[in-house]
């Protein structure tokens, strides 16, 4: 075990599962270092609290469960035993004095001494309704620092150096059995923080580059070792722009340029598919990968409030875990973008225009034939999308008609009532019909989110639902003047921010 | 736990191997009442193969004891070894049974 890692063990309540409690204590201070010595002393005191608890926490006719935590901290060990049995004072375990014992001694408290005498301290800690835990702790006999404790198995031992000098290598498409090292580095880079889980099967990166639904980039030495990946990844069947994901180097070639000679080379590699620009999305719980995408050109043109759980973590990267993750939208052009006419809603224009001219494109704003844009009579067509696991749904309007906002708004009750947090909302700048009916969705509580370039039903505005989401603004880190001026932007229009 | 009778002179000597926890510590209990029973007064535990004990092992031998004194008999303890010698101290058991450093001189 390493500083700071935990094992848990949750048993029945029974006598039978003590060997079983011992031998894994036993085990996990083994790892930690103990000697044979400290081994028994710690293996009695795990005896003597769990029998306490089998014995006196519940009744004969319950059948319930206690933990064991194992936790290596960097001067020994705890062990906490955590049950939810009936309340007990501590106070009123005998006390017991062995000098005192003779043959007619009933030996009360005995337990709780030998505790206190096989570890360096004992503590019963009462937790209202969430029950009760008895902590040992065993320190080490010359209480080495954290650095000796690790050993020199640890990882941070272990961690492959920086390479500091330039070392040739190649960028090319993945082989299929470089897979595995693709989802490897994925885990050792990121652990388990990228939204999308292809990347954690070798298998399904193989499918998705056979299929031309994904293009995965490698950097490898002149000796094919595996430096690092990036990929443009189709999201649906119809997208016209890939997301560019799934991007990590291993930590010894960092500082190569790897991920600029692996962004170029997927910019030029010539697809399956047509890409006129590609898109990425930047966490904004902290703005390293902000940073990263504007030195690359993927410039910034819509925030996704709280589009992913809290509870994500991103390994090695602090950063703010009280609220549901917001993310920053940016794209890029690969080609030049095309003269195309666009219906901004009038009172989102001149945002609309500066996160264009962000990317680098100057749209004509057109004007409608009537007013309002006259509607098709046949219904819309409207394409919706959810992802349960991170509670957030996307609303395409394909194709406005009779009832459009109705439907939208059937729809949106339906993701409600499924208890999904964000909704997103995707409207046609291209058709006419958007510079109406956007007002007409933000009656239902949609607001201005921002705006994504060539994407799966055209050029869109991107509106969001939040569906009951606790978001403070100022925890949200945006790291660009225009993704700073756009969540002040948001912030204006979120009809929730002012409450 | 594993437990060896054998007689030596006019004491029992009760050889117990591997552990003595909660789990094993009636079975020492059943065999020594057996042996009072049987008329034994003098009882040996040989702790020189065990590895282990906890309270609840005290505990039996405590029992023992006390049946042994009810008996007119008396328990006596040889050959503590290790962890078995630090919790017996550690509970203060050696200021109540006869401790001795082997068989032989725990039987005489």
């Amino acid at each position: 075990m390493n500083a700071n890692e935990t094992i848990q063990l949750t048993l029945p309540n029974q006598l039978s599962c003590l060997p079983t409690a011992q031998a894994v204590v036993r085990e996990a201070a083994r790892s930690c270092g103990f000697d044979d010595a400290a081994l028994s002393e710690i293996e009695v005191a795990v005896e003597e609290a769990a029998t306490n608890v089998m014995k006196h926490a519940y009744d004969v006719e319950e059948n319930p469960t206690f933990d064991i935590v194992c936790k290596r901290l960097a001067e020994g060990m705890q062990i906490v035993l955590r049950e939810k049995g009936i309340p007990f004072d501590p106070k009123l375990i005998p006390l017991y004095k062995p000098e005192l014992l003779d043959l007619d001694s009933s030996a009360a408290g005995m337990g709780f001494h030998l505790m206190k005498e096989m570890m360096d301290d004992v503590q019963f800690v009462n937790l209202g309704p969430e029950g009760k835990e008895t902590r040992l702790l065993k320190l080490f006999k010359n209480a080495p620092d954290a650095g000796q404790i690790n050993g020199p198995t640890s990882p941070a031992a272990i961690e492959p150096q920086v390479i500091q000098e330039k070392i040739a290598y190649d960028v090319r498409l993945m082989a299929e059995n470089e897979a595995i090292e693709v989802s490897k580095c994925a885990f050792k880079s990121h652990g388990y923080s990228f939204f999308d889980d292809h990347i954690y099967y070798p298998d399904r990166l193989v499918e998705l580059n056979r299929s031309g639904t994904m293009i995965s980039a490698v950097a490898v030495t002149k000796d094919n070792v595996f430096m690092g990946h990036a990929a443009l990844l189709y999201q649906h069947p119809e997208d016209r722009i890939p997301e560019l994901t799934f991007v990590f180097v291993n930590v010894e070639y960092r500082g190569q340029g790897a991920f600029n000679r692996l962004n170029e080379f997927l910019m030029q590699t010539p697809k399956k598919r047509e890409c006129p620009g590609i898109y990425a999305y930047a966490v904004a719980n902290h703005v390293f990968t902000q940073k990263t995408m504007a030195r690359y050109g993927i410039n910034d043109c819509g925030i996704l409030l709280a589009t992913s759980p809290r509870t994500w973590k991103f390994k090695g990267i602090p950063g703010d875990a009280t609220q549901r993750i917001t993310v920053i939208l940016a794209f890029k052009y690969i080609d030049k973008p095309k003269p195309i006419t666009l219906y901004a809603p009038a009172h989102h224009r001149e945002m609309i225009a500066k996160l264009y001219k962000n990317l680098g494109a100057t749209p004509d704003w057109g004007t409608p034939p009537g007013t309002p844009a006259p509607l098709p009579q046949s219904g819309p067509e409207i394409l919706t999308d959810v992802n349960p696991s991170e509670s957030c749904a996307e609303i395409y309007v394909k194709q406005y008609g009779q009832n459009t906002v109705r439907e939208v708004r059937k729809q949106l009750r339906c993701f409600c009532l499924q208890q999904i947090a964000c909704i997103n909302l995707f409207l046609n700048l291209e058709d006419p019909a958007t510079q109406t009916m956007t007002a007409e969705f933000e009656k239902l509580g949609f607001f201005f989110s921002g705006i994504l370039p060539c994407a799966r039903i055209g050029d869109t505005l991107i509106l969001q639902y939040l569906n009951n989401v606790d978001l403070a603004y100022e925890k949200i880190a945006a790291y660009s003047d225009v993704a700073k001026e756009l969540l002040e932007y948001i912030r204006a229009h979120d009809p929730n921010a002012s409450l | 736990m594993k437990l060896t009778c054998s007689k030596s002179g006019v004491a029992c000597v009760i050889k117990i191997e591997d552990r003595m926890d909660a789990q094993s510590g009636p079975d020492l209990e059943k065999e020594c009442h057996r042996l009072i029973q049987e008329g034994e007064k003098l009882i040996v535990i040989d702790l020189e193969s065990l590895r282990y004990i906890s309270s609840a092992g005290l505990r039996s031998l405590l029992v023992v004891g006390q049946r042994l004194k009810e008996a007119g008999g008396s328990l006596r303890v040889c050959c503590l070894v290790g962890i078995v010698k630090q919790v017996f101290t550690a509970a203060g058991f050696a200021s109540i049974f006869p401790v001795f450093d082997s068989v032989e001189a725990a039987v005489k």
